[in-house]
């Protein structure tokens, strides 16, 4: 009985796998924890004793009476004493709803005398049903504290109430690898992986850490998640990062934030290697390509850089296509009032803009363009086609006096071919 | 006899507004009792986002009246001089961890120091076991520091502590007791509720919480009766914390920024109360469109006053002066203050609003999808939170946005705003902001309607678009949504008050799976009603309840944890 022999088998029953001292990191000392004192402690009771022990219980024939060597008070007491300490732990003693008050109080209280697995799932269920997270928080410590590993985890599976608040807990102290641990046990790998991922972006402001954190995190949390939708961005996220360290190492180029978005680092590409072969780490083609940007994100990014820099020809290559017999077609996912203001605000010149709002189809539209970009002579052109007297004169009175463009509206105003229609 | 006649008659002559008035005094009092239990001149250092809080109850004279020395606002290298020390932090861990540290740090350097911790509003339980677990346990007092609702705007009480993040991400009701707390002491205030709603989990916990505290705690002479308690889960209806609220209030919301009842634009600010500023008064819960022209008034108004001034006679002036003209130079100040808001937000919305206003209804209608995604799409680079907002309602309003229509826009975001963004769809989907489902070929059905228009519809709020609404003298709430929505709390309010005229729907309401209702159905007397939202009321709702209770001749009583606005929401959630 009670042979080393035993107390393996007893270790080694069917719930030992989350016996481990190392689980407990918080209150380990020296290899012990107060977890693990408590189930040798419960270990040790389960051990069975023999009738044989018993026996010295009926040899006190020669002991004096009881009473004649204590008085009866002292008895009662000594026995009393003992009554106390077995006083069985009904409803007197642990009553969930008068501790879920004195905690939703702020009174003192005390969970130590829910020993029971019982109890403690009823003082439990009773937290959760209240809904103060408060309570819950602490009963799932204090669970923690007094429960083996399986014992606490077989009773959060089913009580998402109190998984969560504890979940919450845990990212709070950062404890990643109990995190991972407790939802990996529950099913739940792909919350698993969203937390870690979540900690590692929050708190890690060192870009080149960072990136070495969310390899691993890739590697051993989400490569295995059969359809985790994020999981693709994580890759582009880590190719980005290495994207941006090369770039910095090169230093040639003007400093580049790490870290900055991916629409960022294709105005860096724009602007500084618009040339470049498709095949070059540097090219915006490159970007492109490992991040599939959205044409329209692309094209409005290269569109607002080479505009600032005046290039206009470049922006003929990148929104015109070959259309038949040579003429030019416009190809753009963007709006094409959006187009002629990034070309206005950067100053364009004016045959540049009345070439795009040539590509304005609706007539009304780009009558309402012209104005308010200030193009005259294409505002002239379609007052006259519309043969609209009235409105070119009064059109003429808001330009410059002697200017070209007035000039140009006098002359429509002249010219004998117009059908005027007012 | 008669003196206890003459103590009725003085008590019938306590309005509403008295007794919400009180609020400030109680949480000063609390304040000064915890202050004059610690002897001897005191330090005290604040966490930062405390400091506007504690503003709106005590003053810098009451503390020093009360043996406080000096104030810090606490960060690294503070140098307080006073040996009895008070750190006042929020309940989160990590501000109390923060805290734990300096005191440690402050322990070791020197000796005979007194450290007190308040924790706002409740002390967590677990942090004794952190205080424990730090070697600080015996060393620090620790308290708890709350305070009673802060009346915001005429009828409305907010607590000031956001707690969607907690309670709809987090799942985590560790805040809720102060909720019910403040709603407890609201009730020995202005009275027993004959009749209680609650919609959701939260609302009908809340509730519980509250029965628990009228059993255990003290409580005496409540001889006032309130005719209705109204709680609300935020996550019900979550249409109105999205949508775009076009009321004057509303918008200014949308564009600037209100912390606890005052207004910030650029470098001025003003507090927005109706019982000072006139013009707000006026304006406030307007639709947008209807507020220019009575600015516009109320300038002409000041301009010939002005211009009257001019031809006045010395003696005319000086009682001018001594008369007026403190009064005119405020309204002046106040008045330009509003136009200068208004300018703001035609700055921020101006032409893009139509559109705007026009995809939103689309989306309650579960219209156009296609266009509507383009429209989130187009817009999320330039005005990602009003992308979010958009993309949330659509998913909430049609059961469900799929994996392939969300991609796109999920990756747009991220190459925009970067790749840091991509815990954050789940973080929405968790807080139930942003719902996806599977493809389903029923939902391209012609006659296919979502379940959340089939609940929206059996609350009646989808107004019917065949009436048009006078938008400049509404009489339907739906006027803050141009039309397109009505709030679910202002409807709930509306059902509850006209009981006796429309029994079906009080009905209909008592059969809702998530809605309990206890206490006297009938006729709501006195008409005096709170309506709770659980997780942050937004001005939208605030606009249209006080259409209610203009319209059915109540006083209604707006309370929550927090104000919030869909920007906000989306911010907490990205920020977590």
């Amino acid at each position: 009985m009670g042979s080393s022999k035993d107390d393996e088998d007893y270790w080694n029953s069917s719930e030992q796998h989350s016996f481990c001292f190392e689980n407990n990191e918080e209150d380990n000392f020296f290899g012990f924890s107060k977890t693990g004192t408590a189930r040798l402690r419960a270990g040790i009771s389960n051990i069975d004793l023999s009738d044989d022990y018993l026996k010295t219980s009926d040899s006190q024939t020669n002991l004096k009476p009881l009473l004649s060597v204590i008085s009866e008070k002292t008895l009662a007491n000594i026995l009393e004493a003992d009554k106390m300490q077995n006083l069985p732990e009904g409803q007197s003693v642990t009553q969930p709803d008068i501790t879920l008050r004195r905690i939703l109080l702020g009174q003192p209280f005390s969970l130590e005398k829910y020993k029971s697995l019982a109890s403690k799932t009823a003082l439990l269920d009773a937290a959760i049903e209240s809904g103060d997270g408060n309570a819950i928080l602490v009963i799932v410590l204090f669970l923690t504290k007094t429960l083996k590993r399986s014992l606490f985890e077989r009773l959060l599976m089913d009580r998402p109430g109190a998984t969560q608040v504890y979940i919450r807990y845990l990212s709070t102290r950062l404890q990643t690898s109990e995190l991972t641990d407790l939802l990996t046990m529950l099913g739940r790998s792909m919350d698993a992986a969203m937390r870690t991922l979540q900690i590692i972006i929050k708190n890690t402001p060192n870009p080149e850490r960072l990136l070495q954190k969310l390899h691993n995190c890739y590697k051993t949390q989400f490569l295995a998640l059969a359809d985790c939708k994020e999981t693709p961005f994580i890759q582009n996220y880590i190719k980005l990062l290495e994207w941006q360290k090369a770039v910095k190492d090169t230093g040639f180029t003007e400093a580049l934030e790490m870290n900055s978005p991916v629409m960022e680092c294709l105005r860096h590409a724009c602007r500084d290697h618009w040339g470049a072969s498709e095949s070059s780490l540097w090219s915006p083609a490159m970007l492109l390509k490992q991040h599939t940007v959205s044409l329209r994100q692309y094209q409005k990014v290269a569109l607002t850089t080479r505009a600032a820099l005046q290039s206009w020809d470049d922006i003929d290559i990148l929104l015109l296509t070959k259309g038949w017999l040579g003429s030019k077609k416009l190809q753009t996912y963007l709006p094409i009032e959006d187009i002629i203001k990034i070309l206005h605000n950067n100053n364009a010149p004016t045959n540049i803009l009345e070439k795009y709002l040539g590509y304005v189809d609706d007539v009304r539209q780009r009558l309402e363009l012209a104005k308010r970009f200030q193009c005259h002579r294409i505002v002239v052109d379609i007052l006259v086609l519309q043969g609209d007297r009235a409105a070119l004169l009064e059109y003429k009175t808001m330009l410059h006096p002697q200017s070209e463009h007035c000039f140009y509206a006098e002359n429509a105003l002249r010219a004998s071919t117009t059908k005027w229609k007012s | 006899m008669q003196q206890s006649e003459m103590l009725n008659v003085s008590r019938m002559d306590i309005t509403l507004d008295d007794r919400l008035d009180t609020f400030q005094q109680i949480s000063q009092r609390r304040f000064i009792e915890i202050l004059d239990s610690i002897p001897g001149r005191k330090d005290l250092i604040i966490e930062h986002k405390l400091m506007k809080l504690l503003d709106c109850f005590i003053g810098v004279t009451v503390l020093r009246r009360h043996g406080v020395d000096k104030i810090f606002k606490m960060e690294q290298g503070l140098n307080p001089a006073n040996t009895q020390r008070i750190f006042i932090v929020s309940c989160d861990l990590i501000a109390c961890k923060r805290v734990l540290d300096q005191i440690q740090s402050e322990q070791t350097q020197s000796r005979g120091l007194s450290h007190h911790l308040l924790v706002a509003p409740l002390v967590p339980a677990v942090l004794y076991s952190l205080i424990e677990e730090e070697g600080l346990a015996g060393l620090v007092s620790v308290r708890s520091l709350s305070w009673e609702l802060i009346r915001i705007d005429e009828n409305v009480l907010s607590l000031e502590m956001p707690m969607f993040s907690d309670l709809y991400y987090h799942k985590d009701g560790g805040l809720l007791p102060a909720l019910a707390r403040s709603l407890w002491s609201l009730q020995l205030l202005l009275g027993q509720p004959k009749l209680t709603v609650s919609l959701g989990k939260y609302s009908k916990q809340t509730l519980t919480m509250m029965e628990s505290m009228e059993e255990s705690l003290p409580h005496s002479g409540v001889d006032n009766q309130l005719g209705a308690l109204i709680l609300m889960d935020r996550n019900y209806d979550l249409a109105p914390a999205l949508l775009t609220p076009v009321t004057y209030l509303g918008l200014l919301s949308e564009v600037l920024e209100i912390n606890t009842g005052t207004a910030v634009l650029g470098n001025s600010q003003t507090k927005l109360d109706p019982r000072k500023d006139h013009v707000y008064s006026e304006v406030r819960d307007r639709h947008f469109s209807d507020v220019f022209p009575i600015l516009r008034g109320q300038a002409k108004s000041l301009k010939s006053e002005q211009e009257a001034t001019q031809t006045m006679k010395l003696a005319e002036m000086e009682r001018y002066v001594t008369t007026k003209l403190q009064k005119t130079t405020e309204i002046k100040r106040q008045l330009s203050f509003h136009i200068s808001a208004c300018e703001a937000i035609v700055g921020a919305l101006g032409s893009a609003f139509e559109i705007l206003q026009s995809i939103e209804k689309s989306i309650l209608e579960c219209h156009g999808r296609k266009e509507c995604l383009d429209y989130i799409e187009k817009n999320i680079d330039d005005y990602p939170l009003r992308s979010l907002r958009l993309l949330s309602l659509l998913s909430i309003t049609s059961d469900g946005a799929t994996h392939s229509e969300l991609q796109s826009i999920q990756k747009s975001h991220l190459h925009a705003h970067g790749y840091q963004n991509i815990p954050l769809f789940n973080k929405m989907a968790n807080s139930g902001l942003l719902r996806y489902r599977t493809e389903n070929f029923l939902h391209k059905l012609p006659n296919w309607a979502s379940e959340w228009t089939a609940g929206a519809q059996r609350l009646k709020l989808l107004p019917s678009q065949s009436k048009r609404l006078d938008l400049k003298a509404p009489m339907c709430p739906s006027y803050v949504y141009s039309g397109a929505y009505i709030p679910a709390i202002a409807q709930l309010a509306n059902i509850v008050l006209s009981q006796d005229t429309d029994r079906k729907s009080f009905d209909d309401l008592t059969n809702l799976p998530e809605c309990t209702i206890s206490g006297l159905r009938g006729p709501v007397q006195p008409k005096t009603i709170v309506l709770c939202i659980v997780g942050g009321i937004t001005y939208g709702e605030i606009s249209a309840c006080r259409l209610v209770e203009k319209s059915t001749g109540t006083r209604i009583v707006l309370a929550s944890d927090s104000l919030v606005t869909g920007n906000k929401l989306i911010e907490t959630i990205q920020n977590i």
